[in-house]
């Protein structure tokens, strides 16, 4: 999912656009969806973010749906949580109820409704997020916050980090590679040990890159603090209306009465 | 004729290894020469790259950078590497960054250029290298070939006059390989200086004016690469027989 999400924050209609225009309608969004306290917000906020990622990022709605797909499940059983009560005694006022031995599970209308309203206010907040994450490279992001002044101790880990991960993955895969080729996960016995051994070996491999890159820093006259030259974004024009109009729809639904 | 960088009888030890990695090595490079270095695998290639880069300080002996003896303060090894610039073996070692354009910036902002000069040295190290388009891309999205050049210009963006590079043709393919090649051909028309250290005998005899051949950390001989293939006790040191009769 890492590889896919990175793979169309590099390859989408929005990847030149400012990415303090993506983050701002993101966070406006997310914003409404917390603060309007109306399913309705939520949904179509939801919508509405779908809409800008699938039509006006080009994003292929089977990597959309995906990606939410992955955190509604999460959601799914958190909401479920929320809308469930369990008890000793039956209850007096349920929608929907069970038992369970001496349990009994039920759904009030007000549980219903608290976990419904949850979910439209956390799907809407995380579709928001997704069009950010899916048309805004990390290396974008981090090139925000250091435009808005955050710690360069902060930006150097988050760039060093985004990187690792990628160099570790793909020497993850070569080791499940090479061990499965030596039948290292053809039993249950096989795969705990390998898998141990992967954990380890993959410490170690870390600690020697870690230690190559930096001896690669100085050999580029590092001194403590990573510099590189800014990125060149463009302004899209028309995020500015489609934002707008995301913007009062959403405020329209939570307000009117 | 001043070198460019000469190595002063300059051993180095690794702590906890217990034999020396370099042991008495002197070696004069000078502008607008291709030097390969051959030597089996532990022979001391590596180190004598990392010594002459300043990245390891030599137990005994002196580096010469332009004549002058090697300051490791700050500002000297600022110095030295804006004359010498080292490409590591793999390229995921060196770059660090996650895109192309940043990382191809990051050593001439270290080295103290304004924003505009930083900007004007990567075009120019990304044209030499021919990964002018590449700058917008993720570096983890690069082939292994173009991660070869990319790490390339991030050392070229640095205008150095002396370019070490620790294997770094090795694992690419003879497409891949020909074009890191034609780029160390351009430096060298520029009057710069390439110091290759490779177990590629095909492209030492082609390419090199002379090969200088390390053995279990000394240097056995300095030579053409024709009059250092002529000696059958120095063909012995580089290749098994069997490579030879090929």
């Amino acid at each position: 999912m890492l590889r896919v999400i990175d793979r169309y924050a590099f390859a989408n209609r929005l990847r030149a656009v400012d990415p303090a225009q993506k983050a701002g309608l993101a966070v406006l969004v997310i914003l409404l969806c917390l603060t309007l306290d109306r399913p309705l917000v939520g949904w179509l906020a939801l919508g509405w973010m779908l809409a800008v990622a699938i039509w006006y990022a080009r994003i292929p709605w089977r990597v959309v749906i995906a990606v939410l797909g992955a955190e509604s499940t999460f959601l799914a059983l958190s909401v479920i949580g929320v809308a469930m009560s369990v008890s000793f005694d039956q209850p007096v006022a349920a929608r929907w109820m069970t038992s369970l031995g001496p349990l009994w599970l039920s759904v009030s209308n007000e549980s219903l409704q608290t976990a419904l309203r949850l979910l439209s206010r956390a799907l809407g907040s995380a579709a928001a997020l997704n069009v950010l994450i899916l048309t805004t490279p990390l290396v974008d992001l981090i090139e925000l916050l250091r435009r808005l002044r955050a710690p360069a101790l902060l930006i150097e880990v988050m760039t060093l980090s985004y990187r690792a991960i990628f160099v570790l993955l793909d020497t993850l895969e070569q080791m499940v590679t090479a061990q499965t080729a030596r039948l290292g996960y053809a039993s249950w016995r096989a795969t705990l040990r390998s898998s141990a051994l992967l954990g380890s070996r993959l410490f170690v491999v870390a600690y020697q890159r870690s230690q190559a890159l930096e001896t690669a820093l100085h050999a580029r006259g590092f001194t403590g603090e990573v510099r590189v030259l800014p990125l060149c974004y463009r302004i899209d024009r028309w995020l500015w209306p489609i934002g707008a109009v995301v913007v009062a729809s959403l405020v329209v639904a939570g307000w009117w009465p | 004729m001043t070198a460019l960088l000469a190595l002063e009888a300059v051993s180095y030890q690794f702590p906890g290894s217990p034999t020396p990695a370099l042991r008495a090595v002197s070696l004069q490079i000078s502008a607008g020469q291709r030097i390969v270095v051959l030597g089996r695998n532990g022979a001391g290639k590596s180190t004598l790259l990392l010594l002459a880069s300043g990245l390891a300080r030599p137990q005994q002996g002196r580096i010469w950078l332009n004549g002058a003896p090697v300051d490791y303060s700050r500002p000297g090894l600022r110095r030295l590497r804006q004359h010498v610039g080292l490409v590591m073996q793999s390229p995921d070692e060196q770059l660090f960054s996650a895109s192309v354009w940043q990382d191809i910036s990051f050593g001439p902002l270290n080295l103290g250029l304004s924003a505009e000069a930083a900007q004007q040295a990567v075009l120019e190290a990304a044209a030499m290298c021919d990964v002018t388009d590449l700058l917008d891309r993720p570096t983890h999205a690069l082939s292994g070939g173009q991660k070869a050049r990319v790490a390339l210009a991030g050392v070229l963006a640095m205008r150095p006059r002396c370019l070490l590079v620790d294997e770094a043709t090795s694992g690419l393919d003879l497409w891949a390989r020909q074009q890191v090649v034609q780029v160390f051909d351009r430096l060298v028309a520029q009057g710069g200086t390439v110091v290759l250290a490779t177990h590629d005998l095909a492209l030492a005899r082609r390419w090199a004016d002379l090969v200088v051949v390390l053995h279990e950390g000394q240097i056995v001989v300095v030579a053409p690469p024709a009059q250092a293939w002529a000696d059958p006790a120095v063909r012995a040191l580089i290749a098994p027989p069997e490579v030879w009769e090929g």
